[in-house]
């Protein structure tokens, strides 16, 4: 009766457009009422304690990093690097858009903003060499999905305080994941030039003065990472100080070295900064009240005794979740899918003994799987969007990648290892 | 009207910027005392924290007269455009009951917290549940304005889906009351 309400209410009032965080706000008033809580009070204080959290300030000071690093030309000098080194191999603008969407995720944790700035700087560039456009619009798609498993990412912060799971050893546990994810769409890349019959054309191989050049423009815009890694490793500084770390450097560098942005600018970046933060914030806050009140009813509780059989064999246990996961987030977004699922899950897989890390990584890469599927897939349209593509023929462009990705997961899935060894092995 | 209308979002936007430009200082200049001088700002944690959440409800009134929190609309677009109007008419009142039991809420927690003081600064702590009393009205006001509207058939037929972040991302939100001759409900962009 509980996961009846709980589900008819969100599922509801979604379906006939009530925005994600009031329909969970709904949900709320609804187990309130179900369980014989009804106080106003008790929305007020979870809401406004949901929002008044150290940890959760790291969503900002990442959305203005990445505000800075696409406004201040740290992007573009990524992307410059990464065609001084792999520009010349044949389908080398693919390897490009690969390595610098690995590059870009370890700088601004979102994907939606990667993918704009991806699509808009290789797409062009991808046709002009002969490569068929919605391959190419499906590469950038792809890549852009990297962002939300390599640190940092806004994904994993969410799913840390939703969960209660160290943040900075999912930062630390997602690297590897993330870096497998590059190299499975490098690989689907390379399978899907060699069987093309497009006439493509190669980048001039540059020189090693050149190379030397883009490297040591790019270098300001390749330390962030090393910076926020290194720091994080060595405890040097919490993810949220990471993250404000990780702002102040890019408007330095953008404003300082690059000089491509002028202090006047400012002013429009923390305003869409402030406004991409309270969206964000205000789901969040509204999803607390609503993980209160299913810990209250012991929702997650009643999901154990559905998963009984399961509990015996985690590697089982894991693909259905998985499965389940698919299934939600193609209709879902992240952040929302994220904080619904989370407080119920999390008491499921530490019953079987499943690590909530490991757990974790899996649960965003599997996420950050489906902004590449339809019909609500967030990456997908922007960029369709951008790049001036049909969704369906970016679909078919999509799916070699969106297999090679799936391939990363089930191999996770079944080799837990692969994410728990190097992730130890960093937090040591 | 109007132009007060203008002036409060007007503020609103400058308190924003101010609020998440002191968490910035506050909190790196936190980390840089504690390696360089070994020392710290005593407040920036609590202050930083408050800032942190005048941004999120602050904003939030700014986005929802934006109409940029994100819905799913793979069901609603599939209705015909009267289905549309229903969906839309029930979702506006819908979300009116949380907004105003967090009204009632906060405004209770404001009085019942006016003489706490917080641990550091000792601000009151009404004043941090004054934040959800101030969000609420603005709200609950900005819902009203579109829900009236809405009623006069002064809406946009494309303001009637709900934004989802691909639409957020292109910058192709469609505020309620464009071309309505409302300001309330309408985008900052579009007027302000």
């Amino acid at each position: 009766m509980t996961i009846g309400l709980f589900l008819g209410t969100l599922l509801g009032t979604m379906a006939i457009g009530v925005p994600i965080a009031f329909a969970l706000l709904l949900c709320a008033v609804a187990l309130m009422w179900h369980l014989d809580l009804f106080d106003a009070q008790i929305i007020a204080q979870n809401i406004l304690n949901g929002a008044d959290s150290f940890a959760l300030m790291a969503v900002p000071f990442f959305l203005l990093a990445g505000e800075i690093m696409n406004a201040g030309g740290l992007s573009k000098r990524i992307v410059r690097i990464a065609l001084a080194l792999v520009g010349h191999i044949r389908g080398g603008l693919g390897y490009v858009t690969i390595m610098a969407g690995c590059v870009l995720a370890a700088l601004s944790g979102s994907a939606v903003a990667d993918a704009a700035a991806l699509a808009a700087l290789m797409v062009p560039m991808m046709t002009r060499a002969g490569h068929d456009k919605p391959t190419s619009a499906g590469l950038v798609a792809a890549a852009s999905c990297i962002a939300p498993v390599i640190p940092p990412s806004i994904g994993l912060i969410v799913f840390g305080v939703a969960g209660g799971v160290s943040i900075t050893k999912l930062f630390l546990a997602g690297i590897v994941p993330g870096l497998m994810l590059g190299l499975a769409l490098a690989a689907a890349w390379w399978f899907v030039v060699r069987n093309s019959e497009d006439q493509m054309q190669t980048q001039a191989r540059v020189g090693a003065r050149e190379r030397l050049r883009a490297l040591a423009e790019g270098f300001w815009a390749l330390m962030l990472p090393v910076i926020i890694i290194v720091g994080l490793r060595m405890g040097v500084f919490t993810p949220t100080e990471a993250a404000v770390v990780a702002a102040v450097y890019s408007l330095f560098v953008a404003v300082c070295i690059y000089r491509e942005l002028a202090i006047k600018d400012l002013y429009a970046i923390f305003l869409d900064t402030a406004r991409a933060t309270s969206i964000v914030m205000f789901l969040i806050a509204a999803a607390l009240v609503v993980a209160w009140l299913v810990n209250i009813a012991d929702l997650p509780g009643m999901v154990v005794d559905l998963v009984e059989p399961f509990m015996d064999h985690p590697t089982l246990l894991m693909l259905a979740i998985m499965l389940l996961i698919v299934a939600i987030c193609t209709c879902m977004d992240m952040i929302p899918a994220i904080l619904i699922l989370t407080p119920v899950l999390i008491p499921v897989i530490k019953e079987a003994g499943i690590d909530p890390v490991y757990f974790g990584v899996l649960f965003i890469l599997n996420c950050s799987i489906s902004l590449i599927t339809p019909p609500v897939g967030s990456v997908l349209n922007v960029v369709a969007g951008s790049s001036k593509t049909s969704i369906e023929a970016l679909v078919k462009g999509v799916w070699p990648f969106l297999l090679a990705m799936l391939c990363v997961l089930f191999l996770l899935v079944l080799f837990p290892s692969l994410v728990m060894v190097p992730a130890n092995w960093f937090s040591r | 009207m109007h132009r007060a209308i203008r002036a409060y979002f007007g503020a609103l936007k400058a308190i924003l910027v101010v609020s998440l430009g002191l968490m910035v200082v506050l909190v790196f200049g936190n980390v840089l005392l504690r390696y360089l001088f070994n020392a710290g700002i005593t407040v920036a944690d609590e202050l930083s924290r408050f800032c942190f959440v005048l941004v999120t409800f602050l904003g939030a009134i700014l986005t929802i007269r934006e109409r940029a929190h994100l819905g799913v609309d793979s069901v609603v677009k599939r209705l015909s455009p009267a289905g549309r109007r229903v969906c839309f008419g029930v979702a506006q009142v819908l979300m009116m009951i949380p907004i105003a039991l967090f009204l009632q809420g906060s405004w209770e927690q404001m009085q019942i917290n006016m003489s706490v003081r917080s641990p550091v600064i000792g601000y009151s702590m009404g004043l941090f549940y004054g934040i959800g009393v101030v969000f609420s009205v603005s709200v609950l006001l900005i819902l009203a304005s579109v829900l009236w509207r809405f009623l006069a058939g002064r809406l946009d037929e494309k303001a009637l889906a709900p934004a989802t972040e691909a639409s957020a991302a292109q910058g192709t939100l469609q505020p309620p009351l464009a071309g309505a001759g409302g300001v309330i409900g309408m985008a900052g962009k579009e007027r302000a």
